[in-house]
């Protein structure tokens, strides 16, 4: 549940997508923060939240929130409009 | 007798189109022909690596790798052909190396570069290309290339995506910060069985050929020092979307 009406734009690394049939790389949703955007995930694609948090709760050890630059935690506010990239690790070669 | 190793008349005509470039130069084409990179892997990533490089007169390539080439390896790692099945995949890349330009010496390593061996290998060398396959591998080489104080051009692709950064974590930024590792992008490796091989999941062959050319391209900006290299940014690639996204990042280590 959003606690705001602000619009951010969610990319979604392959490799998660890959796991959740119909996922697409790239969605908007409403969100003020970090852990709202992966609480919107869950309830979308059930199962998701577990992919990204842990119990702690923090965001897995392997996986990268950014925005701006920035490595975010759970509890960051993000600004309207903002694209929030979540990311993990890849290895081929 | 100057330290600048002289240009043939063949090596001139050669390296022309270079040559012409302001930014690069007699003395650029120099600095290449002076330069000793190790690349890690001779698979998807590393044939384009070796190919764009040995073209470019880089005067010594390493090479570290202990497989031999499989006939599913070939739709992607264009340095090995049909012929060059059931060898070394080390002396196949030399030979072909051998065909492109002959002023490039080959340096084979067939072994397993792992946490032992890492720093003796990457310590003799002025810069390192990851095209390895394994996380493993990865972290060994992010490691060794840090307490050597050596340039990491770090890449890897998986189905339609790739990335690519430039790693410097032993040098500071214009602001005295000191610039990010591997393991400040990613502090540690996803859990086994979570992000699948190339062999589990497939590749696209030409998404190497792209990845595998942008590593080339960082490596001659560094050695000849033009450029903006990829330090504290990571270029991401979505092949089926044709989306090139820059993300930058920053020394975070130590922090939860």
């Amino acid at each position: 549940m959003a606690a705001s009406n602000q619009t951010v734009v969610v990319r979604l690394p392959g490799v998660l997508v890959d796991l959740f049939p119909g996922a697409p790389r790239r969605l908007e949703m409403t969100a003020a923060t970090v852990a709202e955007v992966i609480d919107e995930l869950d309830r979308q694609f059930p199962g998701m939240g577990d992919r990204l948090r842990d119990t702690r709760p923090a965001i897995r050890k392997h996986i990268n929130v950014f925005v701006d630059g920035d490595k975010l935690k759970l509890s960051a506010p993000l600004r309207p409009g903002c694209e929030v990239f979540i990311l993990t690790a890849i290895s081929g070669g | 007798m100057s330290k600048q190793p002289a240009l043939s008349d063949e090596e001139l005509t050669r390296y022309a189109r270079h040559i012409v470039l302001p930014e690069i130069g007699g003395p650029g084409q120099q600095k290449l022909k002076r330069a000793r990179v190790l690349v890690i892997g001779a698979g998807g990533l590393g044939a384009p690596v070796l190919e764009y490089l040995a073209a470019a007169g880089v005067g010594t390539l390493g090479i570290v790798d202990d497989d031999t080439v499989s006939l599913s390896n070939l739709q992607r790692q264009v340095i090995h052909d049909t012929q060059a099945v059931g060898r070394s995949k080390g002396q196949s890349a030399r030979d072909a190396i051998a065909r492109i330009n002959p002023h490039v010496t080959v340096e084979l390593h067939e072994l397993r570069l792992d946490q032992d061996n890492a720093r003796d290998l990457i310590s003799g060398y002025d810069l390192v290309i990851d095209g390895s396959d394994n996380f493993d591998t990865r972290y060994a080489v992010a490691d060794a290339s840090e307490a050597e104080n050596k340039p990491l051009v770090h890449a890897a692709v998986g189905r339609f995506d790739g990335s690519i950064t430039v790693l410097t974590p032993f040098k500071t930024d214009d602001q005295g910060v000191q610039n990010p590792g591997y393991r400040d992008l990613f502090p540690e490796p996803p859990p086994p069985g979570l992000v699948p091989s190339c062999a589990e999941a497939g590749v696209i062959g030409a998404l190497t050929g792209v990845v595998g050319t942008l590593q080339a391209m960082e490596a001659i900006k560094l050695i000849t020092g033009i450029g903006e290299p990829l330090i504290g940014r990571l270029l991401l690639y979505d092949a089926l979307g044709a989306r090139f996204d820059t993300i930058r990042y920053k020394r975070s280590r130590n922090e939860d």
